[in-house]
């Protein structure tokens, strides 16, 4: 399998999902967070701070040239459709592809961490390798989020650290992991002005610049049940849309505690 | 009823993540959707995640001091691009509630309870318009056509049947009627009919039950009657009779304390199954079920406004039906410095206090760690006039309680204002006009102070209209008395909310209070 960068959608109404492999790796990906919050100060100093949401914000940058690449041009030309329709995309740097929930609330004092099934294992794949690096999250509006290293696979969904995690994660719903560089739900940012997401020059030299973010509560529609995967055809992306407008996701917390 | 202790932990923590739910509630047999409206913040089972925060509102009503009216409070909420006009419908009640990460969402709790005004698209949004409960307590929520009126049976009219002497008559066998099936009463059968003899002035009767032909354990005369009329305190001796085919009217006769009358009419179904409360009938009241209504909120503001001696009841008699209920029970109370509010998401009844050494539900210190701005007048610019003397009296009483300040501070200033009770009849008048002269008289004889108090985050949303707060600033000093150069600090002082809350879609807390120079201390 080519080391290039992936991107996977379902487009609307259709069957099977789009696994494009861009051949290359992207140009840039570049995130950050982003909050809707309140601060209010008091006259003594004393500080209060509402915080409403909170995301990650991506932006992908791929440059590209007609001649290798331009199957691929034709491909993104109906992503960039796809989404400006309110659709949603998955972006690896890889073809690595681990999106799951902990089964496990990871402990401060332990250097190990266990998930649920990997809901995209359909998508690229993922054996956890030494010196991987892997992405946990929350899904409240604090907005956690922790990277750890990985020193060897314990099979059996365990996977051993260089470290434990630092975050207290007592208080979140959920923990979320995913390899970093895997994006498992991204749509267009609102609000973002790119005149043309894939600008071109005379049809020879493109450029592919997607300024995306991660919906609030997509890790909250991911799945029905922590061991629920997408399923392999279908309409993968219809149903994590419904979900994110229904509120059709999880009902019960998956986690549980080390002791 | 009040919000848990876990809830006011979390608004009053300096990190705040809320997540919010808008749904409809149920009230009475108003159900004009078949599918409830259930709207998120985030991802929840069963509610569609469509509320948000950019463009969503909330404002609050103000009660205007001496004349004790009031103006109520609106939400706007910003809806994403979902369609809900097939579960919406104007005036169908909907709450606000909120809560945050990791809690079920049966904890989380009601901070805001109103109905649909409207529901627009504007500039690529909906924006579902919201007021707040109890303004909008115009109807009943009844889907049966000429059941919108409180009281709606009223008026009911029927016939002596055969003639009636109170002397001979009462208890029994009582008064005869050709029909009684309009007489309706509280859970205790209080009963009352007015009697309209031919060619002369009408009079009460109350009774303790009823039968298909009579009005039993009766007592003519009641309330002062017979009168020549509401104006001239005449009483009849004796009571007149009546004769056969003489007219009689139905009356709804509701003997409480204000509060409680208001409470009655909020809860009555007429079954008795909504709460301890439901003593009323159907046709009488609401029906707002009772996890709406907060009894201990009204029952603590109760007891801080019930008479040293005499009664501690008002009696409230109904004739017809009333098309605006909420201007109705409005005018009933507002004489006694009571009135209709919302608290922490329920609806109440509260009394306007006077301040000096009370402390109400909602309680609570602010002070420089909690204030970012303060906005002052010297002067309430709402408040017109300044009096002498306040006189309170009942109907037809003819010794009011009156309170006098030896200074006039101001001007304008007038000499008298009189505040009449026409529900304390004259026989137990004087505990019921010393008690509202004195809560009430020191906002007549005064001019307030006012003061907007603008705090951070959620911590003092617990006070709402009506509450006595305490205020300690270093940022400014209070009036001591009027025209005086005088100053003191503010210093744990006691100041009485009258408008504002919190703004549920940002970070700080708004309040609207009086303070003066006739306020007490906190003990």
């Amino acid at each position: 399998m080519s080391s290039g960068a992936h991107i996977w959608w379902q487009p609307t109404g259709a069957s099977t999902r789009v696994d494009l492999d861009m051949g290359r790796p992207l140009t840039s990906i570049e995130d950050y967070e982003v909050r809707d919050e309140a601060i209010a100060v008091a006259f003594s100093g004393a500080r209060t701070r509402v915080r409403f949401t909170a995301t990650r914000v991506v932006d992908v940058v791929c440059d590209l040239i007609a001649g290798t690449d331009y199957n691929v041009v034709r491909q993104l030309e109906a992503l960039v459709n796809h989404l400006n329709r309110g659709g949603l995309c998955s972006i690896s740097e890889n073809d690595r592809s681990l999106g799951a929930y902990l089964s496990l609330t990871p402990d401060p004092d332990v250097t190990h961490i266990q998930y649920n099934t990997n809901l995209y294992a359909n998508f690229g794949n993922y054996t956890p390798l030494a010196d991987d690096i892997l992405v946990l999250s929350g899904p409240s509006p604090k907005m956690l989020w922790e990277e750890v290293a990985v020193t060897s696979n314990g099979g059996f969904g365990v996977v051993n650290l260089s470290a434990a995690p630092t975050i207290a994660w007592d208080d979140e719903a959920y923990v979320f992991i995913r390899n970093k560089g895997f994006w498992p739900v991204l749509r267009l940012r609102d609000g973002a002005t790119v005149p043309s997401p894939l600008a071109h020059g005379n049809r020879i030299t493109f450029s592919l610049n997607l300024p995306l973010e991660v919906p609030p509560d997509a890790y909250d529609a991911l799945a029905s049940t922590p061991d629920d995967p997408f399923p392999t055809g279908g309409t993968v992306d219809d149903a994590l849309e419904i979900r994110l407008q229904t509120g059709g996701g999880k009902t019960t917390i998956p986690v549980s505690k080390w002791w | 009823m009040t919000w848990s202790q876990d809830f006011v932990t979390a608004i009053s923590a300096p990190e705040v993540d809320p997540r919010y739910l808008l749904e409809s509630v149920a009230i009475g047999t108003f159900d004009p959707t078949s599918t409830p409206l259930k709207l998120s913040s985030f991802t929840a089972p069963g509610y569609t995640c469509g509320l948000v925060r950019d463009g969503s509102s909330v404002s609050y009503g103000t009660l205007s001091p001496s004349t004790w009216t009031r103006s109520y409070g609106t939400l706007t909420a910003a809806l994403s691009h979902v369609e809900i006009r097939d579960r919406v419908a104007r005036g169908q009640a909907v709450q606000l509630r909120i809560g945050f990460p990791g809690w079920s969402l049966a904890k989380f709790e009601r901070v805001w309870l109103g109905v649909v005004r409207n529901l627009r698209w504007t500039g690529g949004r909906w924006y579902l318009d919201c007021t707040e409960l109890p303004g909008a307590l115009q109807n009943r929520f009844d889907d049966v056509s000429g059941q919108q009126n409180l009281f709606f049976n009223l008026p009911a009219a029927t016939k002596v049947d055969g003639g009636y002497d109170p002397v001979v008559d009462d208890p029994t066998p009582g008064l005869p009627l050709l029909d009684t099936s309009d007489f309706e009463a509280n859970n205790s059968g209080n009963y009352c009919a007015r009697i309209t003899p031919s060619g002369a002035n009408f009079y009460y009767v109350t009774a303790t039950g009823k039968s298909s032909s009579h009005l039993t354990g009766t007592t003519g005369g009641a309330f002062d009657s017979p009168l020549n009329n509401r104006k001239t305190p005449t009483v009849v001796s004796p009571t007149p009779t009546a004769a056969d085919q003489d007219d009689v009217d139905a009356i709804a006769w509701i003997n409480a304390h204000p509060l409680i009358f208001a409470r009655g009419l909020l809860l009555a179904t007429g079954t008795g199954d909504n709460g301890p409360n439901d003593v009323l009938p159907e046709s009488w009241g609401w029906g707002i079920p009772y996890g709406l209504v907060d009894v201990v909120d009204i029952d603590a503001f109760k007891a801080l406004s019930e008479p040293a001696s005499g009664s501690t009841t008002w009696d409230f008699l109904i004739d017809h039906s009333q098309a605006d209920g909420l201007s109705f029970v409005s005018e009933q109370i507002r004489p006694g410095g009571f009135f209709v509010s919302q608290h922490q998401g329920c609806l109440t009844a509260r009394a306007v206090i006077g301040v000096d050494a009370v402390r109400t539900p909602g309680f609570v210190s602010i002070d420089d760690s909690d204030l970012m701005a303060l906005d002052y007048e010297a002067w309430d610019g709402t408040s017109a006039v300044e009096y002498r003397n306040v006189r309170v009296l009942g109907y037809n009483d003819t010794n009011p309680s009156i309170t006098t300040e030896d200074n006039l501070a101001t001007r304008p200033t007038r000499t008298s204002h009189k505040r009449s009770l026409p529900q304390v009849f004259s026989a137990v008048a004087a505990g019921w006009t010393d008690e509202v002269a004195g809560r009430l008289a020191i906002y007549d004889q005064r001019i307030p102070e006012r003061l907007t108090l603008t705090c951070r985050g959620w911590r003092v949303a617990v006070a709402t209209m009506g509450d006595v707060v305490s205020l300690t600033t270093q940022y400014l000093t209070t009036r001591v008395a009027a025209n005086s150069p005088t100053t003191s600090a503010f210093h744990d002082t006691p100041v009485l909310v009258v408008g504002g809350g919190p703004d549920w879609f940002g970070s700080t807390t708004k309040l609207e209070v009086l303070a003066g120079s006739l306020f007490g201390e906190l003990e």
